[in-house]
């Protein structure tokens, strides 16, 4: 500022200061100092607002000030001066801000502060969401604030009238506000009402407060607010029904609340409802009285409940109590008490809330069931006593029983085996026809009898718990083969078709009780075939299917299937008890003990699997059973290498008998590695390279001719297995005597391999005469010999019964007489216990032979110092260093065979 | 080599000729047993015990002088203790022609 400048500045008759951006002083000029009776230097450097106090509540200055703005405000120069002052924005200069100060009139600084005030009013009515409204009783007219339309959805521009507003009124509500105008105007009753008012498309609750303006005692308008309190109106509708939902809770569970306070004053104050009042017996002005409450507590347990109280009002330790009341006519109240202490701000416990229920009834239930427990549990006792007594007693009887059936069963077994042995020997015997019949009934009766008997053994065993299963490996199809040969003969005398079919995937090695496997399925075979009949309707047929459990491949399955007579819903519930058949009616027909299906329902279960029986009346009956296998690691080569590279055909006769044959083929490829087999066709007339050949003929009578003209050509001279359907069998046999004759239905996977084995090993036998027409009379006796004694001086010892009577015949025609030996065991003994002055022995003999016998003498001879007996051997080698060897195992010399009487003699002469 | 010669069985008894068929009728039900087990070994695979058949009835063979059926069984004891199989099935159908030629000789 220039220094002229500054001088006239400085000596303006208007008062005036420059501060600076940061507000604070930087010049006065002398009129300023004057007004403020302050020097520059005390103004220099303060900041406007340390003297200044802007009736805004925010200095203007502060944000980009405007030139000519007026500020008004106060000069505060000591704590009691103040002057009222407009400052008034001159200059803005590069930051520094001139500014003119003139002493403001009253009103000026009157009428800014009311500005003010009413611009801050306006401001905090419009930020409370509260409209302004005036409506004029004497002409009708009417105001509503910006806010006032923004809570009523009517823009500032659109015109909108007392009426207007009235009609927005929820048509329920327009009476009770007009009535509340009315009345208020009347009788000043004040304007504070909630009504609806329809906003957009909305029914919205609002508060309405107003209050009427009067001039010289006449009313003239009404002034109010307006307040949507619809969120507010919901929660209290909330509330509302949340305390009467409890309400209705708490009488229908006849629950009374009782609360505490911690006040003001540092004590607690007690408050409960009707319900707690009335558990505790006490008078409605009582209600809150704590001392009257604990007064109805029982005696004993007062006390309790004192210190229970005082840890959860003063540690928070939940309240939790059954306690007594004694009430005035000594009734004794059950109470259950729960209380829970809430903290305040400040942590501590400041109030606690709970309940009381009354458990009188429920306790005297518990009584009455506690008693009628205690009576029970005494009878229990009692009676499990005596239970447990009856059960030793028929637990030691059915021992009996068992014991008395076992041992019978063992006894009579012994002497049965007898009977049967007898009867068989009686049956080779030369008997007539009538006997023989009566024998073979016998040995029938004999042999159930022992079936019998066995299952009584059986059942006994399970029952005590003694059968053990067997874990070995067995051949599964062996198994099935055997008992499937049992009954092939009683099917066909019943004229019963028993068919099989055995899933050439399971191994023909398997681990488990082959004996049982065998009893089970002998039984169940055995019943199928027992209850299934041939009728002129129908062919009585059963299978037995034999697979791999589908599930997880390490179950067998054995389904026996069959369409006789069906059992009932009800029977099959008996069936697997002990001594149970199907039904009375069954037992006079069809015989039996009823033990079989138990004992194979016990025995499945041992070998931890599962008999599953479908069947209905008439249906047929099908017994599955499930059992699981282990299979052997290493499958034994049960048939070597019997048929390794052999070369089998197959050939039907028609189509029908496809499936036979693929069976055929699928048990040998399973079983046996290295075997060839081959399906020739219907027509085909190639000769066949094979080994052994089956054919199939599903209707012998009809193929007859083709079967003959097959075994004529391309068969001609092979081994051949004719597979025919049952009741073909006898027309097979009649014209093919020579051939091996398998039934079809009943061809088990065992039955293929080893016909297939038998007939290939047929072909490589030897089939020579047997010499059987042979003319070999008369016998050559011991009498030719001379030798009947057979005693004296010299042993013979020789096994070959011709060689024998030879040199016997030698040495008698000698003129000696000899003892006979068999062999060299033998040649010990009589030497040992004769005294023979000459052994003649052979050398090659079975047991021991003369080179042994003569080292075991010489070896006796020595030991009891006997002299040595001359042993001449008898050979027939006589090959060199035979004789070497004879002298080194201590032979006195030797012949060969066959002896020259020369030899003998000279022999003879020597040693004799 | 005979089939059946006679001077053999001469020199063990003497000219005995009746006592000497009795011991050839001997020798043949002798034969007739031996050939039913040898067949009987032959056809259950148990080559190797023909030996000791064979042996057996070898000594009878010589000593009623069955010359060429004494010769035949020395082959096939050397064979089957060899376990050949094949070569014992013709010694044996050899024995067996020469076993006949024997009964035909003693039968004449």
């Amino acid at each position: 500022m220039q220094e002229a400048y500054l001088t006239q500045w400085r000596c303006a008759p208007f008062a005036m200061l420059v501060i600076d951006q940061k507000l604070e002083i930087v010049a006065a000029n002398q009129a300023l100092e004057a007004m403020l009776q302050l020097e520059q230097e005390q103004l220099n450097g303060l900041h406007l607002a340390a003297i200044f106090d802007c009736y805004d509540q925010v200095l203007p200055l502060a944000n980009q000030p405007i030139k000519n703005s007026e500020i008004f405000g106060q000069f505060v120069l000591t704590p009691t001066t103040e002057l009222n002052v407009r400052l008034t924005v001159s200059a803005i200069d590069n930051g520094i801000i001139t500014i003119m100060v003139a002493i403001a009139q009253d009103w000026q600084s009157d009428f800014k502060r009311i500005n003010n005030s009413l611009s801050r009013l306006s401001f905090a009515v419009d930020a409370a969401d509260i409209g302004v409204w005036e409506y004029d009783l004497k002409y009708g007219g009417s105001y509503f604030s910006e806010k006032c339309r923004e809570l009523l959805n009517v823009s500032s521009q659109q015109p909108f009238s007392w009426q207007d507003f009235i009609g927005l009124v929820y048509d329920d509500d327009v009476t009770i506000l007009e009535a509340f105008l009315e009345q208020h105007v009347k009788y000043n009753i004040p304007l504070n009402l909630d009504f609806r008012l329809q906003v957009g498309n909305e029914l919205r609750w609002f508060h309405m407060r107003g209050e009427v303006v009067l001039l010289r005692g006449e009313a003239q308008n009404i002034k109010g607010s307006l307040t949507d309190c619809t969120h507010a109106k919901q929660i209290v509708t909330e509330l509302n029904d949340a305390m009467e939902s409890k309400r209705i809770a708490m009488d229908a569970g006849q629950i009374g609340t009782w609360k505490s306070e911690y006040d003001q004053q540092g004590q607690w104050c007690w408050s409960w409802d009707e319900m707690t009042n009335n558990m505790f017996d006490l008078l409605p002005q009582q209600t809150g009285d704590i001392d009257k409450l604990f007064n109805q507590i029982h005696p004993e347990d007062a006390d309790m409940v004192k210190l229970a109280l005082e840890a959860s009002l003063t540690q928070g330790i939940p309240f939790s109590l059954n306690y007594r009341l004694l009430l005035k006519n000594d009734d004794v109240r059950y109470l259950v008490c729960r209380g829970r202490t809430t903290k305040n701000i400040g942590d501590k416990n400041y109030r606690i809330d709970g309940i009381c229920i009354d458990q009188s009834t429920v306790h005297r239930y518990q009584q009455e069931l506690q008693q009628l427990n205690s009576e029970l549990e005494v009878r229990v006792v009692k009676r499990t006593q005596e239970l447990e007594l009856a059960k030793e007693q028929a637990e030691h009887s059915s021992q009996i029983k068992s014991d008395f059936l076992a041992m019978m069963s063992h006894e009579l077994r012994t002497p049965m085996n007898g009977v049967i042995g007898s009867l068989d020997l009686l049956a080779t015997s030369k008997q007539t026809a009538d006997s023989m019949d009566l024998i073979q009934s016998s040995m029938t009766a004999a042999k159930n009898l022992v079936f019998i008997l066995n299952d009584i053994l059986d059942i006994n065993k399970i029952e005590a718990g003694k059968l053990s299963i067997e874990e070995r490996p067995y051949c599964l199809s062996e198994i099935i083969d055997n008992v499937i040969q049992v009954f092939v003969p009683i099917a066909a005398k019943s004229n019963l078709i028993l068919k099989v079919s055995e899933d050439p995937g399971i191994p023909l090695m398997v681990k488990g009780d082959a004996i049982r496997m065998r009893q089970i399925l002998f039984n169940l075979l055995g019943n199928a075939l027992k209850f299934t009949h041939s009728t002129a309707e129908k062919q009585g047929v059963v299978l037995l299917k034999v697979s791999l459990d589908n599930s997880d491949g390490r179950n067998l399955r054995f389904d026996i299937i069959d369409n006789g007579i069906g059992i009932g819903a009800q029977t099959q519930k008996q069936l697997f008890k002990p001594f149970i058949q199907a039904e009375l009616s069954t037992t006079r027909k069809y015989g039996g003990t009823g033990l079989g299906l138990a004992i194979c329902d016990n025995l499945v279960q041992l070998m931890g699997g599962l008999i599953v029986l479908t069947s209905a009346p008439g249906e047929g009956s099908t017994f599955s059973v499930t059992v699981p296998f282990k299979s052997v690691e290493e499958q034994h080569e049960i048939y070597g290498d019997a048929l390794d590279g052999v070369k089998v055909a197959l050939r039907c006769l028609s189509d029908f008998g496809q499936a036979s044959s693929a069976r055929i083929a699928l048990s040998l490829l399973a079983s046996c590695q290295g075997i060839t087999v081959t399906n020739y066709g219907i027509g085909d007339k190639d000769e066949l390279d094979s080994d052994a050949t089956f054919i199939v003929a599903t209707d012998l009578s009809r193929e007859l001719e083709q079967l003959n003209g097959l075994l004529g050509e391309s068969v001609a001279g092979d081994p051949v297995i004719l597979l025919v359907c049952e009741p073909d069998i006898e027309l097979a046999r009649y014209h093919y005597p020579a051939l091996k004759i398998l039934r079809m239905a009943s061809l088990t996977r065992i039955q293929t391999i080893e016909s297939t084995i038998n007939m290939i090993k047929q072909a490589d036998e030897l089939q020579l005469d047997d010499f059987d027409d042979w003319d070999l009379d008369p016998e050559l006796g011991s009498e030719d010999c001379n030798s009947t004694m057979l005693t004296g001086e010299i042993l013979i010892v020789e096994d070959n019964p011709l060689n024998q009577k030879l040199i016997l015949k030698q040495m008698d025609n000698l003129g000696f007489t000899c003892d006979l030996a068999h062999d060299g065991l033998q040649g010990i003994e009589k030497w040992k216990n004769n005294d023979y002055r000459l052994i003649l022995t052979d050398c090659h003999m079975p047991n021991l032979d003369g080179y042994q016998m003569t080292q075991k003498i010489r070896e006796i001879e020595r030991n009891e110092q006997r002299s040595e007996i001359p042993i001449i051997a008898v050979t027939g080698a006589a090959m060199s260093g035979d004789a070497e060897r004879c002298y080194e195992l201590g032979m006195s010399d030797f012949v060969s065979k066959p002896v020259q009487l020369a030899d003998l003699r000279k022999v003879l002469t020597r040693w004799y | 080599m005979e089939v059946l010669n006679r001077n053999v069985m001469r020199e063990l008894i003497g000219d005995d000729n009746q006592l000497m068929k009795k011991f050839e009728l001997e020798f043949l039900k002798q034969a007739r047993e031996s050939m039913r087990k040898i067949t009987g070994l032959y056809n259950n695979n148990q080559v190797v015990l023909i030996k000791e058949e064979a042996h057996f009835l070898k000594t009878s063979a010589k000593a009623v002088g069955a010359e060429l059926t004494a010769d035949i069984l020395q082959q096939l004891e050397l064979i089957a203790q060899e376990n050949n199989k094949a070569q014992c099935k013709d010694a044996i159908v050899q024995l067996n022609v020469a076993l006949k030629q024997v009964y035909g000789a003693v039968r004449s």
